[in-house]
């Protein structure tokens, strides 16, 4: 079983408590939706790159790129990194999309199409934000219970995290959303990058790693005709990407809270390039495990090559660590996606058609 | 509330919703005019030649920083992928 050092029991403690406070912090500077929604536009460019960070970084995609890399090599690093080369564009998409003055894409639907069409966004908005909540919640309560041997039940997971959820995303809305990011966020790139230095002790090191596996495991692009991803698919799904990212249900609200444009422009860039950076260490980790563990090991899953990495390579003390860092990248996507769905449900739902039938 | 706040639309060059949106160049005889510094793909489909670089000053340096510093990523990936080798 996954020992707890009261050290790590106070951190998490700690951690939690921070987060409500911040949550009962920004109460104070919520007056009307502009507040609520987008933290009155107020964020400058360190917040604007942490909740572009924290929104679009969660433990599931660690995971699965670590289990990616394990079993195609290095290549499996543009599974996240697929949008590497759209990152640039989001320079000159952010200024649009701030300029817009929209809450979400259903607002500029409604300018642009119809009323019909905005109302249709909002119910595929938020179906999508709640299947993508879902999946990360389930996927870290699974993560959870592995790291602590079943010690901690999944159930128990979700319940805590919705719980923490609901209390500071309803109390500070995207202000208390932006300011828990910016303690998440430096809490992820922790994540990321704290298990390099233990992975490379046991593996001894880099010239070790080369000794032990196949040097096609170490190609950025995979040759035509094997197992990784070759420079075609590259490409195809950079393009697609591109287009994918402008009509994301959480991310007009997530830009268009920057204070200037300029704001706005340097948070989605460069708070998209941190997330880029730490997918470096994603893979490397899963590099690591295919040194480390055969296929039967991890139970024929190379998705559980993170996990089994974090419960055998941290030593007592990080595990705290480990944990919040792991929580904090869960919380600090959901609820940006959480006061985006609330956003779309209440301008276009509520307001056009439950309001009307209570009044 | 939104119609109030569209007033700053992204086609609108007369009242660009940022101080930072306008600027006035310098040492030009158009020293006493506001150039506006427009967003290339808003303008695409009609794109000004004139001071073509002050106009998306802001875009294109932003716009190949950012290129530069994601090829700059990919190289130092494969670069650490090389230690050891």
């Amino acid at each position: 079983m996954l020992s707890l050092h009261p050290i790590d029991i106070a951190i998490v403690v700690l951690y939690l408590l921070a987060v409500v406070g911040i949550g009962l912090w920004s109460l104070r500077k919520i007056n009307d939706q502009n507040d609520f929604f987008l933290a009155g536009r107020s964020l400058n460019k360190f917040l604007q790159m942490m909740i572009n960070f924290g929104s679009g970084t969660h433990t599931d995609q660690a995971v699965i790129v670590a289990g990616k890399t394990y079993q195609v090599g290095l290549s499996g690093i543009w599974y996240q990194w697929l949008w590497m080369f759209c990152t640039p564009f989001y320079w000159m998409i952010a200024p649009i999309i701030r300029r817009l003055r929209c809450v979400t894409c259903a607002d500029f639907f409604q300018e642009r199409f119809s009323n019909g069409f905005s109302v249709y966004y909002a119910c595929v908005g938020i179906v999508i934000l709640i299947i993508d909540t879902g999946i990360m919640l389930q996927a870290t309560g699974i993560t959870f219970e592995g790291m602590t041997k079943g010690a901690i039940q999944a159930e128990y997971t979700w319940f805590f995290l919705v719980l923490m959820l609901v209390f500071y995303g309803v109390l500070g809305g995207l202000l208390a959303a932006a300011l828990t990011d910016a303690i998440q966020g430096i809490l992820t790139v922790v994540l990321s990058f704290l298990l390099i230095p233990f992975m490379l002790y046991e593996v001894g090191g880099m010239h070790s790693l080369h000794e032990k596996l196949d040097p096609e495991m170490f190609s950025l692009v995979a040759a035509e005709g094997t197992k990784g991803l070759t420079l075609f698919w590259i490409i195809i799904v950079s393009f697609n990407g591109l287009v994918g990212i402008v009509v994301q249900p959480h991310n007009m609200l997530v830009v268009g809270s920057g204070k200037t444009e300029m704001d706005s422009r340097v948070g989605q860039c460069f708070g998209n390039f941190i997330k880029r950076f730490c997918t470096v260490a994603w893979a490397f980790i899963g590099i690591g495990c295919v040194a480390m563990y055969s296929l039967e090991d991890l139970g024929g899953e190379p998705e559980r090559a993170f996990g089994h990495a974090v419960t055998d390579l941290l030593p007592v003390g990080f595990r705290g660590l480990m944990l919040i860092s792991i929580l904090a990248a869960v919380m600090s996507t959901c609820d940006a996606f959480m006061v985006s769905g609330s956003a779309l449900f209440t301008n276009h739902i509520y307001a056009k058609f439950l309001r009307k039938k209570t009044e | 509330m939104m119609k109030k706040q569209n007033d700053n639309s992204v086609h609108s060059q007369e009242n660009p919703v940022d101080q930072s949106a306008t600027k006035k160049p310098k040492n030009t005889e158009e020293s006493n005019v506001q150039i506006y510094t427009g967003l290339i793909l808003v303008d695409l489909l009609h794109l000004d030649f004139r001071n073509f670089f002050s106009r998306y000053k802001v875009d294109l340096i932003g716009f190949f920083g950012s290129l530069a510093f994601a090829f700059l990523i990919v190289l130092a990936t494969w670069l650490i992928s090389r230690i050891g080798s």
